[in-house]
């Protein structure tokens, strides 16, 4: 006789059938929903077969044994209540790709080799579930929940998922684990994968998910060979030098632990992300990656291969080496700390917004590309050849401590501000232009004879500012030249409009036809200035010293004075409008031509005797004072 | 005034009424067999159990129950649904043959005794220490709720 148990509910499966006569031969199990459980042993009984069949649904043994000669397994979940499969059937099965076999014991069970896996395995409950020694198989997935434990007994491959649910641990010792589908750790609390032993590569195909409280954690150093995603929101620890493989995108959002052993990235068009760290001493990049987190390689980062990119958008560090025969390229919001060496063949740093700070506590050498925005920090001099003009199309920036020395005769532009708190030397002979403000803090030296042009104001509060003899051309409008420390420069060309409120002091030329320059500080002209001499001109609230035997030509009423000149030099001195409250101090020997002493409260005081020639209009006060 | 109480008085008397009337209709009912027969027959059933009251109006109101008693054995000329249970109390036999039986429970205190072909339909439990036959080539028993027979079950 057969017995068909169906429906959807629970249903228990009993009895006494007495052991003398067959009595049910067959029993089938073909339910849509539910759980048949045995509440006693039971014992199919038949002159020929004792068939058990399972084609949809749950069967539960509990504790119970079911005696059947020939199973039919079609789908469906066995459940394995006892401490082994003996204990609960007295048959083995080939588990179908749509069947599940589930150890559930709260205890210690033993996962028997007697039955092929060929769905999925399920270990549960409680305790310890040791697996046969010959169980290499599971052609679904595996897994773990309520509090069970495992290790492997011998080399595993899942063709399915490896889930490791919270309480739950798998521990892979000196064997290989392969993970064709998905793994999963942990579902918010717990749950660990323990690799103990360095022998056995750990293979995961499928994606891998380390929810939080969930853990992959070496103790050895294992080779982990990942073919797609690993996330990380929970902890993932490897060990000692063990060599690791990812071929999909890293995400941390939890802890991660890297390995001092080679990581390999070797997906195509991956990323790395996340809110933590990613901390990897060693890493080789030979696919496309585009990091959007934080990376920082400790060791040594690699890109390899001529059409390998490695994109920056978020924060990388290579604290010791960058190398490699690829290319690393800094998106706009990319920051790349170059720590030690940069060998790397290919480094693309314009996109605007990006950054590469180079920032080891020693020399370093720059790379020669053009940036956006380009730092040096830590300490010691930063040295960049330029070997074709180069730009910093963001901020120049050179920490306190460090120090940026460029050579090579090619120019040299920076579109945004440069602050200098540490050491700018700027060589080689071609032209240098600076188009945002200028903020000296330490030191400014320039060791090149180059033109230089200014767009911007200049802030010098620097210990030391060093210029070379070259032009110096100050573009910009409504500008300022300002600082604590003098500013000296040989040949100065004001083409745009500059206020003075520091000291400038210019050695031989002061020039700029159609110029503006605005002095409230103190300026010292040691050589000609024909600043304004067609429009603009120089007009002086300050302080303006003249002195050498230069010649001082502007236009009539091209330099209005309200503050003090002080004509100490020899040269001629024409067109200065004093006006209220100015003075004008004769000093030397030099000659004025073109005053216009223009107010009752202008002051033209005269030391010693002026030329002949010299005349004055509108002299409201006058005094000789030898 | 007078006339609206009795008017109120005897509409809820008419309530009372339909309520009982309504309450007795809904009531699960045991049936007992009193002599040998066929079990698929309405007038082999009674309310009382011996052979008094009244027989079922039909096999399918829900929750009724159908006790064979013994020594009475009940054969089934033809297929018999019930939509409640059927218990055959010790001593009592339901002989099957080769139709088909189903029921939404069966309890086997007594003798059961199936021929070849059809199945048995259980839509509930299945109880019982009796004496379980079958015979023939074709004899499924299809269980939806537990199964705890645990009499004898013999292949004829």
């Amino acid at each position: 006789m057969t017995l068909n148990l169906t429906g959807t509910g629970a249903q228990t499966l009993s009895g006494n059938m007495g052991t003398g006569t067959p009595t049910i031969s067959n029993l089938v199990i073909n339910k849509s929903g539910g759980t048949v459980t045995l509440g006693s042993a039971f014992t199919l009984r038949g002159s020929t077969t004792k068939t058990f069949t399972l084609t949809a649904g749950t069967f539960d043994a509990a504790t119970y044994l079911l005696t059947a000669t020939t199973p039919t397994f079609t789908a469906g979940t066995l459940r394995v209540g006892g401490s082994t499969w003996a204990t609960n059937y007295s048959f083995a099965v080939t588990e179908p790709a749509a069947g599940t076999i589930e150890y559930y014991a709260a205890g210690a069970q033993t996962v028997n080799n007697v039955n092929t896996y060929g769905g999925n395995l399920i270990l549960s409950g409680s305790g310890a579930k040791t697996l046969g020694a010959s169980m290499v198989t599971i052609g679904g997935g595996l897994t773990l929940s309520g509090t069970a434990t495992t290790s492997l007994a011998a080399n595993l491959a899942i063709t399915g998922n490896l889930n490791i649910g919270d309480g739950t641990t798998l521990t892979a010792g000196a064997f290989t684990l392969g993970v064709t589908g998905t793994t999963t750790v942990g579902a918010g609390t717990s749950g660990t994968l323990s690799v103990t032993s360095a022998t056995g590569t750990k293979t995961f195909t499928g994606a891998v998910t380390i929810n939080s409280g969930g853990a992959i954690t070496e103790s050895a150093a294992a080779t982990l060979s990942f073919g797609s995603d690993v996330t990380i929101t929970g902890t993932l620890t490897e060990s000692g030098a063990a060599v690791v493989g990812i071929a999909g995108n890293l995400t941390n959002n939890g802890t991660y632990t890297a390995s001092t052993g080679l990581h390999t990235f070797s997906g195509a068009t991956k990323t790395l992300s996340g809110s933590a760290t990613i901390t990897i001493p060693t890493a080789t990049f030979t696919g496309n990656y585009t990091n959007s987190g934080t990376l920082t390689c400790a060791t040594l980062l690699t890109v390899t291969g001529g059409a390998v990119v490695l994109t920056n958008n978020g924060i990388i560090t290579a604290t010791t080496a960058l190398s490699g025969t690829g290319g690393l390229t800094q998106g706009a919001t990319g920051v790349l700390y170059i720590g030690g060496t940069s060998g790397i063949t290919t480094l693309t740093a314009t996109t605007a917004g990006n950054t590469v700070n180079y920032n080891a506590a020693g020399s370093q050498t720059v790379v020669d590309v053009s940036y956006n925005n380009l730092t040096v920090s830590g300490s010691g001099t930063k040295t960049w050849t330029l070997a074709a003009n180069r730009t910093a199309g963001g901020i120049l920036t050179v920490g306190a401590g460090a120090g940026l020395t460029t050579a090579g005769n090619f120019t040299l532009g920076v579109t945004g501000a440069t602050s200098v708190l540490g050491t700018l030397a700027l060589g080689g002979t071609s032209a240098k232009t600076f188009t945002g403000d200028v903020t000296i803090s330490g030191i400014w030296n320039e060791t090149g004879i180059a033109a230089y042009s200014f767009a911007g104001s200049l802030t010098n509060n620097g210990s030391t500012f060093t210029a070379n003899t070259g032009i110096h051309t100050f573009s910009g409008t409504s500008k300022s030249l300002s600082g604590s420390t003098i500013t000296s420069i040989g040949s100065v060309t004001v083409s745009g409009t500059y206020t003075n409120t520091g000291t400038l002091t210019v050695g031989t030329a002061l020039d700029g036809a159609t110029g503006t320059l605005t002095n409230s500080g103190t300026l010292n002209i040691g050589g000609t200035c024909s600043i304004g001499s067609t429009s603009g001109g120089l007009s002086n609230s300050g302080t303006t010293a003249i002195s050498g035997a230069g010649a001082i030509s502007t236009l009539i009423a091209g330099f209005t004075n309200t503050g003090t000149i002080n004509l100490n030099g020899s040269g001629t001195i024409a067109g200065i409008t004093n006006n209220a409250s100015g003075i004008v101090n004769l000093n030397s020997s030099g000659a004025i031509t073109a005053f216009n002493n223009a107010t009752a409260t202008s002051v033209l005081n005269i030391s010693t005797t002026p030329a002949s020639n010299d005349y004055y209009t509108d002299c409201h006060s006058f005094r000789k004072q030898c | 005034m007078n006339l609206l109480k009795t008017k109120l008085f005897q509409i809820f008397n008419l309530c009372v009424l339909i309520l009982l009337v309504s309450a007795t209709s809904l009531r699960a009912t045991t049936y007992y067999t009193n002599a040998n027969g066929a079990p698929e027959t309405l007038a082999n059933w009674w309310t009382v159990n011996n052979g008094t009251g009244t027989h079922p109006a039909n096999f399918t109101t829900a929750g009724d129950v159908f006790i064979i008693q013994s020594p009475n054995v009940m054969t089934m000329a033809a297929a018999w649904t019930v939509t409640g249970t059927v218990t055959i109390n010790s001593g009592a036999t339901l002989a099957r043959g080769s139709v088909a039986l189903t029921c939404g429970g069966l309890d086997i205190s007594g003798t059961m005794t199936n021929g070849n072909g059809t199945s048995s339909t259980v839509n509930g439990n299945v109880t019982g220490t009796g004496i379980l036959t079958t015979g023939g080539t074709v004899r499924v028993f299809n269980v939806t709720g537990n199964w705890t027979f645990s009499g004898t079950a013999n292949n004829a």
